[in-house]
């Protein structure tokens, strides 16, 4: 049978990749909690409530990040999904390989714009993994240029509020 | 070291995405191929109302009555045989027969109205044949200019392509940008919305930077 953590990991990977999409409706807390508790459940390493809220916490901080630019004057919202693609980027085994496969793609024209859809978004997940993108590389894949420590800060104050107020704002 | 620093909230998220993936089990069952394409035709609804530690089950065995998009999707993720029937699907479909044809096939009537248009697109790329074979370098204006055909064959490489636009261009657009780099449209739409074209091997080679372009296949016309 299948195992459940990789089934776990596939759904969330789908969170992550309605966020880089922008689809940020499609990411609900209930089902993210869900399955985080799913896949640490499967781990089955203990504390498996506490790392699935907090799991659940920072897809949500990067969610209502998302929401929070969408029409705001302080940035766009594309740029918490170049937030996400650095932060994916930066997970994992380094991959020198994939970065220069990952280098010359962007250099061909493969840019943001082009990834319209979640089975898009859930390739590009796979190829970014231990890439360690620079920030100018994101930028380049952007099409301008993303300040991502401002990002991440906006992120880190939605963060804060879950995490002074619960999860109920998601 | 500075660059490998991930940024904002991400310690579990991180954790989870450098986590070694275990050797995947296998499904026992898979989602027949009518979901599939229903999958594919955008025709599934796009998630449970609720998910259940018995539906997690039901997914992992790959057995459940009423497959979701996220649950397919899911399940194509973790299982190389749907993607590979996935896409022997699109395959599939990208080979039936075009809106068009079908109905010519169903009403011979219009047919007619085809083979003028085929015809009217021959006539085209004859006239474009031509004008690639005389098209030479630029002739000095002391000389003659040749009007006689070459006796031998035309050095030019002519190019044909398919090329599907991106879906925000504009059509008049598109074609504006094409005619500016002597490329004519000699088929299509084809039901990716995608034309047949033909160029100079350097317009078609061109068409990879645009953005206006989602999709190119070319071919080479000996």
């Amino acid at each position: 049978m299948m195992k459940v953590e990789a089934l776990a990991k596939a759904m969330i990977d789908l969170f992550l990749a309605h966020l880089i999409v922008g689809e940020e409706e499609e990411v609900k807390e209930e089902d993210v909690m869900f399955w985080a508790l799913v896949y640490f459940e499967g781990l089955g390493r203990g504390d498996e409530l506490k790392r699935a809220q907090r799991m659940t916490r920072e897809i949500l901080a990067y969610k209502r990040a998302l929401r929070r630019l969408r029409g705001s004057p302080a940035g766009r919202p594309e740029n918490v999904a170049a937030l996400i693609i650095y932060n994916i980027s930066h997970s994992g085994p380094k991959d020198l390989q994939k970065r220069e496969l990952w280098e010359n793609k962007v250099a061909t024209n493969h840019s943001y714009s082009r990834i319209r859809n979640v089975e898009e978004a859930l390739d590009l997940i796979e190829e970014v993994r231990g890439t360690y993108l620079t920030e100018r590389a994101i930028s380049e894949f952007m099409g301008r240029t993303v300040n991502l420590d401002r990002v991440a800060r906006f992120v880190e104050e939605e963060y804060e509020v879950l995490v002074t107020k619960g999860e109920g704002n998601g | 070291m500075a660059e490998e620093r991930a940024m904002g909230p991400w310690k579990e998220l991180g954790e989870f995405l450098g986590a070694r993936s275990r050797p995947a089990a296998r499904y026992r069952a898979h989602p027949p191929k009518a979901v599939l394409s229903m999958y594919l035709a955008g025709e599934l609804p796009a998630r449970p109302k609720e998910w259940t530690k018995d539906r997690v089950q039901a997914l992992l065995a790959g057995r459940v009555s009423d497959w979701t998009a996220w649950e397919v999707l899911a399940h194509l993720r973790t299982c190389p045989k749907c993607r590979r029937t996935l896409a022997h699907l699109k395959k599939a479909e990208a080979s039936k027969p075009t809106r068009w044809l079908r109905k010519v096939l169903e009403n011979p009537k219009i047919a007619g109205v085809g083979w003028a248009l085929a015809g009217a697109q021959a006539i085209a790329l004859a006239a474009l044949i031509l004008f690639f074979s005389l098209s030479s370098p630029p002739h000095k204006l002391d000389t003659k200019p040749d009007l006689t055909l070459p006796n031998t064959p035309s050095q030019v490489t002519l190019v044909s392509a398919w090329v599907v636009p991106e879906p925000d261009v504009d059509i008049g657009e598109f074609s504006r940008f094409l005619h500016s780099l002597g490329i004519v449209v000699v088929d299509g739409p084809d039901e990716r919305g995608g034309y047949k074209v033909m160029g100079k091997e350097e317009a078609i080679q061109s068409l990879f930077e645009s953005p206006l372009i989602k999709l190119i296949q070319k071919e080479v016309t000996p």
